[in-house]
């Protein structure tokens, strides 16, 4: 997970859709342990307060649950509410800015689709 | 929640006004920057707060008690200055023995175990330390003395990067674990900025930001793309800095960006150091 | 206070214990060749003026070195001060107690030699107070003489503080200079002007000379009366006065 700390983005909003990669890859399999408050914020260097900003964000979407005394864990059909998520978030995060882009460069509508078909036999 | 107040310090020199007004708060568990330029005054405020420079007038509380001379309240406080006020001849080992006499929390396991991390010689005196080791064994001390507030004088000041990626990585684990308030000094501000909680900006002697990071960073924007479009967008806008590139323009404006910007511009978020630098460069 | 005055006390005694043992190793020495040699006489003189020089230089270094420390370690320098009182009394009550033995063994020594040898600090004080040693018996003698040791350590002790205390205060570029007049001053400028505006005719000499006969008149030390109690007082009061300059000093210092 990388951290663009100079970038656009809140770092805690980093963090959180870091998680949100890992839980989608697997790297953070379902019900398993992530790493602690202390191991994120001495990892990037980032203030604890920061990191626990950007878990809560998934805590309060029940993505992740924390067990006190134990830790914090993936959260039993993360995967799914994720994939929900991003997908109707996929519009306004890919669609938009692509369609914007293509009209600067004058790229028809057809042309997209094309190149989209083209992405997905690759 | 114990609070240090500082209220209405100034400090005047012979010739020069070193602080003017200075009021701030510093709170419980929150990790402070002070930034400011070389003489804006950090180094001579927290000089003042830890009973070393007297405030021409103002005063310095914690919690409602006056922090001046007063060993009690002091003893809550640790100040990893700039300078070395260690006995001649005193080793390292003897002086992290003696802190623990003198701070009863004082970790002494932790102390070994960073001086260990860091390769600080321990039997060497500390007047015989390099510069960068002498700032090493000051914010070691710092990091083990277990007191609520912890003031520290740039304490990367001469550090190589390993030292410095280090010292963070100790401190925010040290913070995590247990938290308690540093407030730290640095010009190193990008390394910093993504560990400080609330930023105070010093300027000659005044203060001119005092506030979370997050609205400090959220009060203003930076604009850029082609130079007349930026021109005629800053209109009646209040713009702290510009910086030129043949026809492309940045501009860093304060406030909230326009619904509708000019085509061709991007809005993009402030820096703290850049930031920094538009705020303190001379008017 | 107390933890400054543990590391106070530490610092001080290890350098007592050294000054102890060495006078002790001196006077015994030179006792023992003077006993065991009848005909080689050896007198150890002016060593008792050991106890305050130690007492005197002892004051100096322990206050910069210590204030500093004091100071990063979160020590109010008022607490800093009372420590470094009962430090110092301490140590002068020690040099004192030195100097009992010291004058015990000189006495111990006069009964196998015929020479006396003055080798303890009261018993060149005596020297200015001969109707008291003579009129008084052995153990108020010993008593008036540790206390008389005693006071005057503490007043060079306390000078010692004071001169110390100053060159902290003064702006670092003064500092040098300070160290070179000081000396300088006390010993070759201010005997020369006393002797000089004591001695020669003119108007310095008409304010001098009653100023002069005042003092006496005084009996400051108690010297013309025969009584060192006197002495006694005026050196606690001067250790007092300039105590408390010092802590005056003490409260503006500031550290960086």
């Amino acid at each position: 997970m990388k951290l663009d700390l100079d970038q656009e983005k809140p770092i805690f909003i980093q963090i959180a859709e870091g998680i949100e990669d890992g839980i989608l890859t697997g790297a953070f399999p379902e019900e398993s342990q992530i790493p602690s408050i202390t191991e994120f914020s001495v990892n990037y260097k980032i203030n604890p307060a920061t990191a626990l900003k950007g878990i809560n964000l998934l805590v309060d979407e029940a993505v992740i649950f924390k067990k006190r005394g134990v830790g914090m864990f993936v959260a039993q059909g993360a995967v799914s509410k994720l994939k929900r998520k991003r997908q109707d978030q996929f519009y306004d995060n890919y669609v938009s800015r692509l369609v914007e882009e293509a009209k600067r460069l004058g790229i028809t509508s057809d042309e997209i689709i094309a190149m989209i078909e083209r992405g997905f036999v690759q | 929640m114990s609070t240090i107040e500082v209220t209405d310090v100034s400090k005047s020199f012979k010739d020069t006004q070193a602080l003017s007004h200075v009021n701030l708060q510093f709170k419980e568990n929150t990790i402070y920057g002070l930034l400011g330029r070389n003489g804006a005054g950090k180094t001579t405020l927290l000089n003042i707060i830890n009973n070393r420079l007297f405030a021409t007038s103002g005063t310095v509380t914690l919690d409602g008690d006056r922090l001046t001379e007063n060993t009690r309240a002091l003893s809550c406080c640790f100040l990893a200055g700039g300078s070395n006020l260690y006995p001649e001849g005193m080793k390292v080992k003897q002086a992290l023995k003696w802190s623990q006499e003198f701070y009863p929390d004082f970790d002494m396991d932790y102390a070994k175990e960073l001086c260990k991390m860091f390769d600080l010689p321990v039997k060497k005196k500390i007047k015989d330390l390099s510069t960068g080791y002498q700032s090493v064994f000051r914010n070691i001390v710092a990091l083990s003395v277990n007191v609520r507030f912890v003031f520290l004088d740039e304490p990367v000041l001469g550090l190589d990067a390993n030292h410095r990626d280090l010292f963070y990585r100790v401190l925010i684990e040290k913070y995590a674990e247990h938290p308690f308030t540093a407030v730290i000094s640095t010009h190193l501000i990008e390394e910093a900025a993504n560990i400080i909680e609330w930023v105070i900006v010093l300027k000659k002697g005044e203060i001119i930001r005092n506030e979370p990071i997050e609205s400090l960073l959220d009060s203003g924007y930076c604009i850029s793309g082609p130079g007349t479009f930026i021109d005629s967008y800053l209109e009646g806008k209040e713009v702290i800095g510009t910086d030129t590139l043949g026809g492309l323009k940045t501009a860093y404006v304060m406030g909230v960006p326009d619904p509708q910007l000019p085509a061709g511009t991007e809005v993009s978020r402030m820096n703290l150091q850049k930031l920094f630098i538009r705020l303190t460069e001379a008017a | 206070m107390k933890k400054i005055m543990k590391y106070q006390l530490r610092d001080m005694l290890i350098g007592y214990a050294v000054y102890a043992a060495v006078m002790i190793l001196l006077t015994a020495v030179t006792i023992s060749v003077s006993v065991i040699n009848s005909n080689i006489n050896l007198s150890v003189n002016g060593n008792g003026f050991s106890s305050v020089i130690f007492c005197f230089a002892g004051a100096i270094a322990m206050y910069k070195e210590q204030c500093q420390l004091a100071i990063q370690n979160s020590i109010s320098r008022k607490d800093f001060f009372r420590s470094s009182f009962y430090v110092i009394t301490i140590l002068c009550l020690l040099c004192a107690f030195i100097d009992l033995v010291l004058r015990g063994i000189s006495l111990g020594a006069a009964l196998f030699s015929a020479e006396t040898v003055n080798f303890d600090l009261s018993s060149f004080i005596f020297l200015f107070y001969p109707d008291f040693l003579e009129r008084s018996s052995a153990a108020t003698v010993t008593i008036a003489g540790f206390f008389i040791s005693f006071l005057t350590c503490m007043l060079f002790a306390v000078l010692g503080f004071l001169i110390a205390g100053i060159y902290c205060r003064i702006p670092k570029k003064f500092r040098t200079f300070y160290c070179i007049a000081l000396p300088v001053l006390f010993c070759g400028l201010t005997p020369a002007v006393s002797a000089f505006v004591l001695f020669s005719p003119g108007p310095l000499h008409n304010v001098m000379e009653p100023l002069v006969n005042l003092i006496l008149f005084l009996d400051l030390m108690g010297t013309a009366s025969g009584s060192p109690f006197r002495g006694m007082l005026t050196f606690t009061v001067l250790s007092l006065f300039m105590g408390w300059i010092c802590y005056r000093i003490l409260k503006k210092t500031e550290i960086a």
